[in-house]
């Protein structure tokens, strides 16, 4: 009885700061803000029950200048990596760790600072199909238009892995392959706006 | 391009670094000056030793041949150590590597040789120096043939002196260096001079107290030529300061305190970008002045109140300016705060309870372009492990947090909550029967701010079950079982009628059995069955019904196994079969997708003496599926080291 009675007190201050974590959880301090209704902005959502439909919305992701269907279409796990020839001009921690949340960054900075934007994936060529795994090869091409109405054109050659996950297929790693002479590829884009 | 510098070698200057070799200041220096947090570029005084080991005469080869679906690779090192007079120690290492791409018209190819000197001119006062010429190519053809070369060529010399003592209390460290670099690169040859001085001051009163002062600075010459165009007057200027103290306030509290502080100003030629950070490749290189200032501060304390439980508490403070004179868009300024408080309770060693809360802010500016933003991190978590009986424990896990990001000139603003909780039951039913029970509730808020991109705000909802158990049959055979129910729910706050469920169940086995003293087996089946569709009510009031629009079925087999032919040498061998089927009536009914392969070869590990052996394994691998390249079909993994000490 009194072993039992000796567990029950140990276990009591651990149930009580249990029931304080609780009533913390409860608190408005972690309330969200509360969102505006939605305007005309954005495009739709395609659901992604294939690969292919992933370069459809990062397309779209970036084209209304939104980039909400272009995080949505990345996986937690997101991974870019750079061409050697990039990481020779930039530096290699300017590319260390580029996370999902990185990405997302860098694609908001690069949307806040345009006027428009115009994306293509020429072609993409699936090179694996290994359910829950694809893997696409494609040349992109990606024409940005600041404010005051300058263009910049972006070219190369890219191998895009895919997964499918509870939400459909995601992007989980874009590795830059080669470059187009004369253009700098999107990675540099990208290491250039972190 | 300069910025290369210390970079891309810095493998093989670490791999001197592990020999117990004196580093030299400026890689270490060149490893300061990345992004996040500033590295003071200090060696710990605590490790260095006043004499130099006593080294003999040696000659090691080490080979390794890898390969796989994507690359083969071949790389070559010796390593030459001779005692000389006085205590005098060279070592020369020559190594190679080359690799060749199976999936990409790509090849590099690595080589480096250098050769380094350690004198202990006297207990404590150490002298060593270094030469080294390292190269590096890679070539990429791309789809249209044409060529893009990238070469990084660097010799450079390197003298280091260190001198450790002991004064009374306080324990002395300084190291001073001086090197001269020459590099030639795709773009440019640069010439580089520098030197650095480094030193550290650590005072210790027993355990109650001690206090750590250290300090480097870095000076570096430049000169570049581009197109037979000559510029000078380039280089670098480090510094770095960093103090940290710790003292025991009564007997149940520890305070640490720490600030570093780490300036940066360097000079040298650069690639111009355009209005959005594109190269102009037609404009010519134009020098670039690069300033940073990065400071931290600390304060940490911990403390026992009571018998079991400890609180810990932690505040900091981080700037780090990073500002480009020419190319402005790069420049960036982060300030980050936070405070943490974790309190621990252990009342008997079958009971921890764990609470953390964390606080922080953090600005990210931007002085030259859109995008500056705010982020504001709140973090509650809870953690509690109970041990109840010798065979049965359970660990109860809980937390929220939340981030908000708020952009001063776009329309990005966002937050994201995480809310979940956990149950994980750990028991040994039987002495032969181990099991877990695994149970979550998780959600996570999605939510855009503004009106122009708050159209998809999500929430989505998750649960999850898990339990697994594994028999032992008996010594030689085993048997694992894991069942999971995954249900994510994802309800749209402005689109209901998009509103979905998705469901996982899945089921795996693993047998592993080991049939005779040298033969091994292992059995792997595992079936998925994903069912998704939207989720709705049928007529508003109703309760919502799931309407399957997606619906497929995975099975996978794995049949491994490895017979031990000799003590030396193994034989592996594994099939993989998995098949996908879609279920879902109205689409293309039936279609099923097949992948898989087969895997055979030899596994061998030979030791010839203490020092001298072979390691391999070589495989041949024939796979099939949609869409796999002749590459990716037929192909050798091969991962072999040869180890040889004259």
């Amino acid at each position: 009885m009194r072993a039992i009675r000796l567990k029950t007190f140990r276990l009591i201050p651990a149930l009580a700061l249990s029931l304080v974590m609780l009533s913390t959880v409860g608190c408005d301090i972690f309330d969200t803000r509360e969102p505006e209704p939605p305007g005309s902005g954005g495009t739709p959502w395609e659901p992604p029950t294939v690969p292919s439909i992933v370069f459809t919305n990062l397309t779209t992701g970036l084209e209304d200048l939104t980039g909400v269907n272009y995080e949505k279409s990345l996986g937690e796990t997101f991974k870019f990596v750079p061409m050697p020839a990039d990481v020779d001009r930039l530096g290699p921690e300017v590319f260390a760790d580029w996370t999902k949340s990185v990405e997302v960054d860098v694609t908001q900075r690069i949307l806040a600072a345009a006027s428009s934007v115009e994306v293509s994936f020429i072609n993409p060529e699936q090179t694996l199909d290994q359910d829950p795994f694809a893997t696409f090869e494609a040349p992109y091409e990606l024409i940005v238009t600041d404010t005051q109405g300058k263009k910049e054109t972006y070219k190369g050659r890219a191998r895009f892995d895919m997964q499918r996950l509870s939400q459909g297929w995601h992007l989980i790693q874009w590795e830059d392959l080669e470059g187009v002479q004369g253009f700098a590829t999107w990675g540099y884009l990208r290491g250039t706006t972190r | 391009m300069s910025r290369l510098r210390g970079t891309i070698y810095s493998g093989v200057e670490r791999s001197l670094l592990v020999m117990g070799l004196a580093a030299g200041l400026l890689t270490t220096a060149a490893g300061a000056s990345a992004q996040s947090p500033p590295q003071i570029p200090v060696a710990n005084a605590d490790t260095v030793s006043g004499n130099v080991p006593s080294l003999v005469k040696s000659l090691r080869y080490n080979g390794n041949v890898k390969g796989n679906v994507t690359k083969v690779s071949m790389g070559h090192r010796a390593t030459g150590t001779v005692s000389l007079l006085s205590g005098l120690t060279s070592i020369t290492i020559l190594s190679s590597e080359e690799s060749k791409y199976r999936l990409q018209d790509r090849k590099d190819n690595i080589k480096s040789f250098s050769t380094n000197l350690v004198y202990p001119i006297r207990p404590g006062l150490n002298m060593d120096g270094q030469l080294s010429d390292n190269r590096f190519y890679n070539r990429v053809v791309t789809g249209t043939n044409a060529t893009q070369d990238l070469t990084n060529n660097t010799q450079k010399a390197l003298i280091n002196l260190q001198f450790a003592s002991r004064l009374a209390m306080f324990r002395v460290h300084t190291r001073s260096s001086a090197s001269v670099n020459k590099s030639e690169q795709t773009f440019q040859n640069t010439d580089t001079n520098d030197g650095a001085v480094a030193g550290q001051v650590k005072y210790n009163r027993g355990s109650r107290f001690a206090a750590t002062a250290r300090g480097f600075f870095r000076k570096a010459w430049q000169e570049s030529e581009v197109n037979a165009q000559s510029f000078s007057g380039f280089g670098a200027d480090e510094d770095s300061v960093a103090v940290r103290g710790m003292m025991a306030v009564g007997d149940s509290s520890v305070v640490r305190a720490e600030h570093v502080r780490y300036t940066k100003t360097d000079r040298y030629l650069n690639q111009p970008s355009g209005v959005h950070g594109g190269q102009q490749f037609d404009a010519d290189l134009r020098p670039e002045l690069e300033t940073r200032d990065a400071r931290a501060t600390r304060i940490e304390a911990d403390t026992y109140p009571l018998g079991g439980i400890k609180l810990a508490l932690n505040a900091e403070h981080r700037t780090d300016a990073h500002y480009f004179i020419v190319d402005d868009k790069r420049s960036n300024i982060d300030t980050k705060d936070r405070v943490s408080a974790d309190l621990t309770y252990a009342p008997s060693p079958r009971t921890t309870v764990n609470a953390t809360v964390e606080h922080s802010m953090a600005a990210h500016e931007f002085p030259s372009k859109p995008g500056t933003y705010d982020d504001e991190s709140r973090r509650v978590t809870f953690n509690w492990n109970q041990t109840l009986t010798q065979t049965l424990r359970f660990t109860v896990q809980s937390g929220i947090s939340l981030v908000q990001t708020t952009y001063l000139d776009t329309d990005s603003d966002r937050d994201q909550r995480y809310q979940f909780a956990s149950l994980r039951i750990n028991s040994k039913l039987f002495p032969k029967v181990n099991a877990t029970v695994f149970v979550e509730v998780a959600q996570t808020d999605k939510f855009n701010i503004k009106s122009s991109r708050s159209q998809n705000n999500e929430t989505e909802t998750r649960f999850n079950l898990r339990p697994e158990f594994t028999y032992k049959i008996n010594d030689r055979i085993s048997l694992t079982q894991k069942y999971g129910l995954n249900i994510e729910f994802s309800d749209f706050v402005y689109q209901a009628d998009q509103n979905f469920l998705d469901r996982n169940i899945t089921f795996a086995n693993t047998v592993s059995a080991r049939l005779t003293s040298t033969l091994t087996t292992e059995v792997f089946y595992s079936y998925l069955l994903h069912t998704k569709g939207s989720y709705l009510e049928p007529y508003p009031g109703a309760e919502r019904l799931l309407s399957t629009n997606q619906k497929d079925r995975r099975d996978e087999l794995r049949i491994s196994f490895r017979y031990q032919i000799n003590k030396h040498l193994a034989a592996v061998g594994r099939n993989e079969y998995s098949q996908r089927q879609d279920l879902f009536a109205t689409s293309s009914a039936g279609s099923v997708f097949k992948n898989g392969g087969l895997e055979l070869g030899l596994e061998g590990d030979y030791k010839i003496g203490a020092q001298n052996g072979l390691k391999f394994a070589v495989r041949r691998v024939k796979r099939y599926g949609r869409f796999n390249s002749p590459e990716q079909k037929d192909f050798w993994v091969m991962d072999s080291a040869l180890n040889l000490t004259f």
